[in-house]
């Protein structure tokens, strides 16, 4: 039996956590695509999605994922062509990330997980990332020389860029050349939160390409056409706050909320499996 | 880390990978030549690293990339103050929103910190200025001289690094003076490697008060440039083109141009028009993209028989 590992790329707040607790109330509950295999009954450690579970099923958030956290959830898949997957969905603080950045480093735990996974889940919340394109006209005055005055962009990478960092990092540390396109790891971007973004005729990359087109650039010119995908993903399919009690996630479970947009935009799908679908079709 | 390498060419102390590959510095024999220092208990730092600071690339950085693929190094030449570093701007602004250069899209790049320096306009350190390029410059936000990199992904999938220098406008200006002046190693360096150049001519300077000596300079810089250049292909920038110099001004700058480097493009670029800027560096990448051919070896006919003319027949084919 394959055993497909990824590896889940999110940094703090981009809804890692609230993500596998929702695909796994899918997988259980509504299977779709994948499901759960039944001659395994229930996962063995369910601990890491002990919190977002319950949270979800008194219809508030979960809390903030500890820095240190690194965990793993088993959970033993079958695919509709009754194919048997055990998928290793790993979780931990998103801080582990934003370190990756600014220790440009990984960690040896992390190396192997990046060297070994078929397909690399890349989850940002675009609502959340800080770009600078006002800035531009000033800060092309002011290098001009004519005026030097102090701008307001002092500190701090444009999310761009600090994206596009992240991933030379990653793929550097895991052996991975850029030179020619890649085929493997394949890809899947995750744009959390998409009900955030409000509705639009225009599809998850092109949403992607509007807010972050140097990544947008990136990701296109590194991997190959075949071996990414953009999906909008909101788990909870709108905002929840931590002391909220949300009647229709207490009544109806967690596993009725939360859709996906596939890469080529459309009507919201309430199969949260579908972007591994995806990454694990051709593994 | 209190140890440091004694690979001159190492930076494993500076938090980088080792020069020789080790993931683990103390793995390898010119760390451990190294005086020991005290023992590293912190088991959590990362133990993969990579080779690049993210801040402009020093020329043993240059080692990294260059086997990797083609490359172009651009030279980007002119006075302080003449626009160097608003053209360079201008380009990573433009890939910034999503823009290509010279038809090609932005791939990566190992000095995305130096870029990021440059949108926020930081200045060179003069305190921290060198006559040349730094061998490999560490962290920081600080700005100091080295090459920028982009690569860049053009048509039928070709990758291109390309290296843009970001150098202090009197290295050129020293040079220009005086080719052996021991403050423009850089600008010689510069000179001996580039692929593409690009001089910038300050329009400004071109029509204010200074002018006489701004010509000056310009010329003199075409003409140190012209004697080095060949056939590499070369840009003339008339940055700040928002002010006009007189025509005889601008005369006097051409004429020095057809001389001196004939195959010479010229561009106006100004900032009241970002995409004249990425225009002008799009225009150098596209030109230095394909390798020239070289020049086809003519065999001088040397004397007139049947055998000769059968093998030069077929020499053709």
């Amino acid at each position: 039996m394959h055993k497909p590992e990824l590896v889940l790329l999110g940094g703090p707040n981009s809804g890692k956590t609230h993500y596998a607790g929702q695909l796994y109330g899918r997988l259980q509950n509504r299977p779709g695509v994948l499901g759960l295999r039944s001659d395994q009954g229930t996962p063995p450690d369910l601990s890491a999605l002990a919190e977002v579970l319950h949270a979800l099923n008194e219809g508030h958030t979960a809390g903030h994922t500890p820095t240190g956290t690194s965990t793993e959830v088993l959970l033993p898949l079958v695919d509709e062509r009754n194919r048997a997957l055990d998928l290793h969905w790993p979780d931990y603080g998103g801080e582990q990330l934003r370190a990756v950045f600014d220790e440009r480093g990984v960690k040896e735990e992390w190396r192997q997980r990046l060297v070994k996974a078929d397909g690399w889940v890349l989850l940002i919340r675009l609502q959340a990332e800080t770009t600078f394109p006002d800035a531009l006209e000033g800060l092309l005055k002011s290098a001009d020389g004519d005026s030097r005055r102090e701008l307001p962009r002092k500190s701090g990478w444009d999310a761009n860029a600090y994206w596009v960092e992240l991933l030379q990092l990653l793929l550097h540390v895991s052996g991975n050349g850029t030179v020619q396109r890649l085929h493997r790891p394949r890809l899947t971007v995750l744009l959390s939160c998409y009900d955030e973004l409000g509705p639009s005729e225009a599809t998850p990359k092109q949403r992607l390409a509007k807010k972050l087109p140097l990544l947008a650039a990136f990701i296109g010119s590194v991997w190959a056409p075949k071996a990414v995908s953009v999906w909008g993903l909101s788990a909870l399919g709108r905002a929840l706050e931590e002391k909220s009690q949300d009647e229709a996630f207490i009544d109806e479970g967690p596993e009725q909320q939360g859709w996906v947009i596939p890469p080529s935009g459309g009507d919201p799908d309430a199969d949260l499996a579908r972007p591994l679908a995806w990454l694990l079709e051709v593994l | 880390m209190n140890q440091r390498c004694t690979n001159p060419n190492c930076y494993a102390h500076d938090g980088e990978l080792c020069a020789l590959g080790e993931r683990d510095p103390s793995d390898c024999a010119a760390w451990s030549a190294a005086e020991p220092a005290t023992v590293n208990a912190d088991t959590s730092a990362p133990s993969a690293r990579v080779p690049w600071s993210g801040g402009a690339l020093g020329l043993t950085d240059l080692a990294n990339l260059t086997p990797r693929g083609r490359h172009i190094l651009v030279g980007v030449l002119g006075a302080h103050d003449a626009g160097k570093t608003t053209l360079l701007t201008g380009a990573y602004l433009h890939l910034l929103r999503g823009g290509e250069l010279g038809g090609a899209q932005f791939a990566g790049s190992h000095s995305l910190s130096a870029w990021e320096s440059l949108a926020t306009s930081l200045r060179f350190d003069d305190a921290a200025r060198s006559p040349t390029f730094p061998p490999h410059t560490p962290r920081g936000i600080h700005r100091v001289p080295g090459l920028l990199h982009l690569a860049l992904r053009g048509p039928e999938d070709a990758h291109r690094d390309v290296f843009l220098t970001d150098a202090p406008g009197e290295w050129f200006t020293r040079w220009a003076i005086r080719q052996d002046a021991p403050e423009a190693e850089g600008a010689r360096w510069t000179e001996r490697h580039a692929d593409a150049f690009v001089v910038v001519a300050d329009c400004q300077r071109l029509s204010g008060s200074e002018r006489g000596k701004a010509r000056n300079d310009t010329r003199q810089l075409i003409e140190r440039l012209g004697n080095k250049v060949g056939r590499r292909p070369t840009l003339l920038v008339w940055a700040k083109n928002d002010h006009r110099p007189k025509d005889a001004m601008e005369r006097a700058i051409r004429v020095a141009l057809r001389q001196h480097i004939p195959h010479a493009e010229e561009i106006s670029t100004t900032t009241n028009q970002p995409e004249t800027l990425m225009a002008a560096v799009g225009q150098i990448i596209q030109a230095a993209w394909k390798v020239p051919r070289a020049t086809p070896l003519q065999e001088p006919v040397l004397h007139h028989t049947p055998f000769s003319t059968y093998r030069r027949r077929h020499a053709q084919t």
